[in-house]
Formats: structure tokens, sequence, C-alpha cells
């Protein structure tokens, strides 16, 4: 069957499309969220995808003038809270309060990433192109820094130490941006 | 506020607890720091954030200013680099940030001198490390896991799309990278033709990601794979299943609850369900088959092949997409394009009103076609407006010699002598109009209707479409036309029944002959005389531009003369 893209918009189309664009637009808020609630990729990653399909599930209860971010940290929450629980003795965390002081900061607060985001990118553009590659080397080819240790024959303490100097200088110039908005 | 120091220590610390590599005094006297400062506190909540940024969009931040990560990688003074900041690390000093009202620099960072010594650890190091970094260049070349960006596909056609607002649009032409992240199509369609030959239409919303010549990655949305036998293995893969082409069409949907459909329509793909931490589960599905990967469990159920679900072909020309229905390739079929309808008007056809008719003189359209007698053919061709895939009428003589049958020039000079007088519109209504008597020589005016007596009996099918072209009279179908309003297909033949009405079987004798021409060749020629009904099918070519049918009166005059094209179409076949 031929038709025109326009004509063939359907009501489950338009709820998919508006579900997609306000989902991608918190979904970076609501994995730093977890990241923060379970500190490990893997697991933040897979509690991002429950999340996501319990937000989908419940898509028709969202009130549109409410806030989706805070509506999907809730969500995202709950999920966190229950992952920690069935890890407690597994997986190495700090004490269940701490997490809950993070949890009602950042639930308090309902931007979203943007402008971090476009302070990120402005910030990593200045760097040093040997740091841009040291960073693209941890975080698009996964090379683990025990790795990048033990294949240059340095202490892993040096290369967190490298890391972690990379990580402040880009903080900085964030900050410094934002502080300019 | 936090030292620099303090941030350089806590940054350590936060690696070290996201890579799992504290030990229980770091971890204790990491919480201890987030319980009793709100500024540690605020800081991990912005590393975190920053963290997953990185991880996830490192790559599109950074993609038009650096090279592709795969090409300077490989550069030996990153490693030295590395190598100089790692030995140095300890000595590192970092200014104060500038003040606020300053632009925005990077901190700089002033390395002390060091005094270098040239001994034998010092060149036992310098040649571990060069052994480290060809190590380290064998590591990033030849693991599969860590595999270097390349151009794998070319953004082949887009349809309205609409793109990630954070991102700069991808256009039409548009080389694809692997290792680029996710690529986000929030709306429209797009299609990605592979160098390894498979192609793919994305319907948005969509999240995917280029993997490798023969692998994409569906985070969510819908795809339509149709893979040549150059690209057998291509492997569609989605959060909880991996679809493995094996000469074949699909189409894969990965919802936002998690979960995955696969319907296959052509050829054999092999589904493996799991997520990477689930065992697998392995199975063939075959054309006319369709499986959903459950979200929770990885499951696979059987399911309902959806038909006109997933886009197959789409033309930003036309605006136009095509959905895949349910049939196996080989029995696909397609509904020919009706002539009738062209006639009628396609909004007319649409809602059953066929009254309209063209005069084949002047190329006028009549609201109601028009009949009467002693209208004379001016041996002229006219254009036909209002009616966009017609390119002209005329009334066919012989006498002439050349009779003109299309706006490019075209000629045929194959039609008898006629009687140069035609009766009626041309029109897709399939009534008879009879009329009381008949005056000679009478003024051209509106006759009374005494009869209507449909062109199709009781006992035949109903909902036929057909053509009246009382003699004599003709129409040239512009194909060009049509083709570029139908881009998935090729115009493959004319097909029609060339008849009486029934009703007129028993009349007088009637001698109409009807023609059917291609750019002015004729390709079927038929009295009516020999036999009431004649079937046409006549195959058309790429390069054949117009269709005249035609009809004369055989030799008396036109009385009676009712001919009629009984389902005019031209058929479809799908381009490749």
């Amino acid at each position: 069957m031929t038709g025109n893209d326009n004509k063939n918009s359907s009501v489950d189309t338009d709820k998919s499309e508006r579900f997609f664009q306000l989902l991608m637009t918190s979904q970076n808020r609501i994995h730093g969220f977890l990241f923060m609630m379970v500190h490990n990729e893997s697991d933040a990653e897979d509690i991002l995808q429950e999340t996501a399909a319990a937000m989908w599930q419940r898509f028709d209860d969202f009130q549109p003038d409410k806030s989706f971010i805070a509506w999907g940290l809730a969500i995202a929450h709950n999920k966190a809270v229950n992952f920690l629980k069935r890890n407690a003795r597994t997986k190495v965390h700090f004490n269940e309060d701490l997490y809950q002081r993070i949890a009602s900061i950042e639930m308090a607060d309902e931007a979203d990433n943007t402008e971090r985001t476009e302070a990120m990118r402005t910030c990593l553009k200045k760097m040093k192109k040997n740091d841009q590659k040291l960073l693209l080397m941890r975080y698009e080819n996964n090379i683990p820094i025990k790795q990048i240790a033990e294949l240059l024959g340095r202490s892993q303490n040096g290369i967190y130490q490298t890391m972690a100097r990379l990580h402040n200088l880009l903080h900085g110039c964030i900050q410094r941006a934002l502080a300019l908005r | 506020m936090l030292t620099e120091q303090e941030k350089l220590h806590l940054s350590k610390l936060i690696l070290k607890l996201i890579d799992n590599s504290l030990c229980k005094e770091e971890l204790a006297a990491l919480e201890q720091q987030l319980r009793q400062s709100p500024d540690t506190l605020a800081f991990y909540r912005e590393f975190m954030r920053d963290y997953v940024s990185l991880k996830s969009r490192i790559h599109t931040y950074l993609a038009k200013d650096s090279p592709a990560p795969g090409e300077k990688l490989l550069d030996g003074d990153v490693w030295k680099a590395l190598s100089e900041n790692e030995r140095t690390a300890a000595q590192m000093v970092i200014e104060k940030p500038q003040k606020e009202k300053e632009k925005i620099l990077i901190e700089k960072v002033r390395h002390e001198k060091l005094q270098r010594h040239i001994n034998k650890f010092s060149l036992t190091i310098a040649f571990l490390s060069a052994a480290a970094l060809f190590a380290m260049i064998l590591y990033v070349q030849y693991n599969p896991r860590r595999p270097v960006s390349q151009e794998v596909a070319t953004l082949t056609d887009l349809l309205n799309p609409r793109w990630e607002a954070l991102t700069e649009p991808f256009k039409d032409g548009d080389r694809l990278r692997t290792n680029i992240g996710p690529i986000q199509l929030n709306g429209g369609f797009a299609e990605i033709t592979y160098d390894s030959g498979a192609k793919v239409v994305l319907e948005g919303p969509a999240s995917f990601e280029m993997v490798s010549p023969l692998e994409m990655t569906l985070h969510y949305g819908r795809l339509y794979a149709k893979v040549s036998k150059t690209a057998k293995g291509f492997t569609v893969a989605t959060r909880n299943s991996r679809v493995i082409d094996l000469g074949t069409e699909f189409g894969v949907h990965a919802s936002f609850n998690g979960e995955t459909e696969l319907h296959v329509f052509d050829g054999k793909t092999t589904l493996v369900s799991g997520t990477p931490k689930d065992e697998k589960q392995v199975v063939d599905v075959v054309a006319g088959q369709a499986k959903r990967v459950r979200y929770v469990d990885s499951a696979v159920s059987d399911i309902e092949l959806k038909k006109e679900y997933f886009v197959e072909k789409i033309d930003s020309i036309s605006g136009q997409l095509l959905r895949r229905d349910g049939q196996p390739e080989n029995q696909r079929q397609f509904e020919g394009i009706k002539l009738a309808a062209m006639v009628a008007g396609q909004d007319n056809f649409k809602q059953n009103k066929f009254e309209s008719g063209i005069d084949p003189n002047s190329g006028n359209i009549n609201p109601e076609a028009e009949q009467n007698w002693e209208r004379t053919g001016h041996h002229g061709y006219a254009a036909v407006k209002d009616r966009s895939f017609i390119d002209g009428v005329f009334v066919p003589d012989g006498s002439i010699g050349l009779n003109k049958v299309s706006s490019a020039g075209h000629t045929f000079d194959g039609f008898p002598k006629t009687s140069n007088l035609y009766w009626m519109d041309i029109t897709a209504n399939p009534y008879i109009i009879e009329i009381q008597g008949r005056e000679k020589n009478a003024s051209l005016k509106k006759v009374p209707v005494t009869k209507i007596i449909p062109v199709f009996d009781d006992s035949e099918k109903t909902n036929q479409s057909c053509l009246l072209i009382h003699p004599n009279a003709a129409i040239t179908f512009d194909l060009e036309k049509i083709r570029q309003a139908n881009p998935f297909f090729e115009l493959s033949s004319f097909t029609a029944v060339c008849r009486l009405p029934q009703a007129m079987y028993d009349r007088t004798i009637n001698k109409s002959e009807f023609w059917v021409l291609l750019d002015g060749k004729c390709v079927f020629h038929y009295k009516l005389e020999d036999q009431f009904t004649k079937q046409v099918d006549i195959p058309i070519t790429s390069q054949q531009r117009f269709l005249t049918l035609a009809t004369t009166d055989g030799g008396d005059d036109i009385s009676y003369d009712w001919c009629v094209f009984e389902q005019p179409e031209i058929k479809l076949n799908l381009k490749d």
C-alpha cells in the first residue's frame, strides 16, 4: 500500500513520537541519576532500560503539564531502590541513607541536562588533542584503566591520576561555562 | 569549596568506585566525605552526570573537530604524552581558574621540569614503553571488541526526517560510520544502504547505531531490511535479540517496553534471543512467520505477521512510501493503474462520480459528458487541462495522412479515412445515454434523453471500470508522468477488453475499430465486426512515453458505435 507520510500518521505514531522525544531529552538526566545510585555502568544501563519500559507502559497516566523528568526520576528511583535491595550482599554499596539523600536532591531538580551537555561539548573541543584522545580511549573504546596500566607497565594509581586530572579539567571548564550563562 | 587537590583525590576515588576497585578503607573514606561535605556530594553528582555524558556521547561531541578515533589512535605522541603525564603526575600543579569575567579557558597545567637522568633504568623504561606501545597498537587493531570507526553505509534517501536537536542534521548522501554513538531519528524515515548490499528503511521515532559493515543495533523503533546475497549474515541487534539474515527481507520493531518483534517476509533468518547476561535461545524464522522476544525473560513466542506495518520503500521526490504487504516476494500483486480514474479525475473516481467527459476535439472537460451529432474534428491535437496524466485528445481521420498523437510530435498514418465526426465526449461513465430521435443538420443543442443503458449487464461483475470512447475519438496518456507518480514501480503492460456493451449486441452491425498505439506505433488493432470482445495485453517498455487509445467508425456512419475499453489498466511490477 502506497501513501503519503503525512496522511498516514496515526494516533499511535503521535504517541510514540511524543514519548520518544520526551524520553530522549530526559534520558541523559535519568541515566546520570541511576549512575549516582548504582555507580556501575552495566547495572545503570539495565535499570535505565527497565525504567524506560515502565515509563512507556505508564505513559497514558503521565500528565502533560507535569515535568516528564521528575516523573521519570521517580520511576527510576523505585527501580534503583529495588536493585540495591536485591543486590545488597553481592555489590559494593554505600549505606542506604546516603542513596536516599542523593535521590532527594536529584528528584528536586527538574531541569534536563541540555546546558551541561552544551558546556561539555564546548569544553571538550577546547582540550588538547592528546587529552581528547585519552578520553576517547577510555569512553569510546572502553579500554579499562586496569588494562591501560598493564599494557604500559605502569601503576593503576598513576593512570587513575591522569584520568582524574582530565575529569577535573573538564569539570572546571563546565562549571565556569555554566556560571557565565 | 573543594581545593583542586581535593577534587583530584575525589575524582580518583570515584573512578575507582566505578571500576569496583576501591578497597574497604577507601570506600569508607569516600562515603564519609559524601555524607559530611555538601560540596563533595555536589561534586560526586556532577562527576557522575559528566561520566554518563562522556560514555554515551563523546563521539558526537568531538565528531566534527577531531579525527575519527581510529585514525590517530595509534599515534605515538599520544602514548608519549601519556607516559610523560603518568611519570610526572605527582608533580603536576594546576593553576587556579581564571576570573569569571574572562573568557572560558581550560586550566593551564604547569609541568615542573624534571631532571632527567639517562641511565640503564630509564633506557629499560623507554624500551618497555615502546614495546607497550606496540602491544597497544596490536590490541586496538585486532581486538574485535574494539573496532576502529569506519564508513560502512550511505544515507540514500530521507522522507520528512526530524533528527535529534543537539546534532547537525544528517543529509541525503551522507556517509555513516561505526562507533559514532546512537543516531536519533525523532520522526520521518531514513533509507540507509550499506556498502555490503543491505538496505534498511528506518521509521522514526528510532534510535540506532552502525556497528560494522554487516551489523546495526536498533535501540528503539522500527526498521525494514532487504538484504542482497552479498550481505548474507547481515545482523540487526536489539536489547534482547540478534536477527541474522540468511538472504531475506524482514522487519524488526524494538519497542519502548523492551520487547523485540521480528517479522520475516521473504527468505530465512536466525533469531538469537537473550540479553548479554541471559542464556541464549536460537530459532530459525522463515517467510510468513513472526516472533516476539519478551522483555522480562527474553522468551520467544509466535505472533501474527503484521501487514502494512513496516515501510519498505520511500521516495523523497514524490513524498511517497510503500508499506510491506504480507505476501511472499514471488506472490506479490499490486493494483493496476486505472485509466478510467485519469479520465474521470482521481477524486471523482474515488467518490464514484464518473459523469464528466472530455471533448476529443477541443480537450475541454465537461461536467457531464456531452453527446450530439454533427460534431466535427479539426484535424488537430488538443491538450487536456486538469487531468495530470492525460497528454491530449484528437479525432482520428486517415484522410489527412499523418495524425498527431502526442504533444512530443509522434504521428500515426495508419488510421483509415473516417467521417471526421464524433458523437460523444470520452468518458468513464459506464452508461449509454440514448436520445430521442435524430435530426440531421439540426443546430447543436442538448438532446433529450430517452434511456440510460448500463454498459455492464447485471450478470457481469460489479465495480468494473471502463472508458467509453465513441468513434471517432482518441486519447493519449503520458506514461512518464505516471511513472513519476509511482516511483516504486515499473509499468509492465496495458490490459483491457475491447467490446460492445452487452445491451448493444443485438442492435445494428457495429463496424468500429479499436486502436492502441505506443509512441505513435500501432501495437493493437481490432475490428468489432469479427466478434464482440477482444482481450488486450500489450507490454510496455521503460522507454515508451505515450499510450494512445482510439476508435474509428469502420467506414459507415457513427450511429450506435458504442465502443468500450473495459477495465483499462496499466499493470505494475515492483522495482528492485
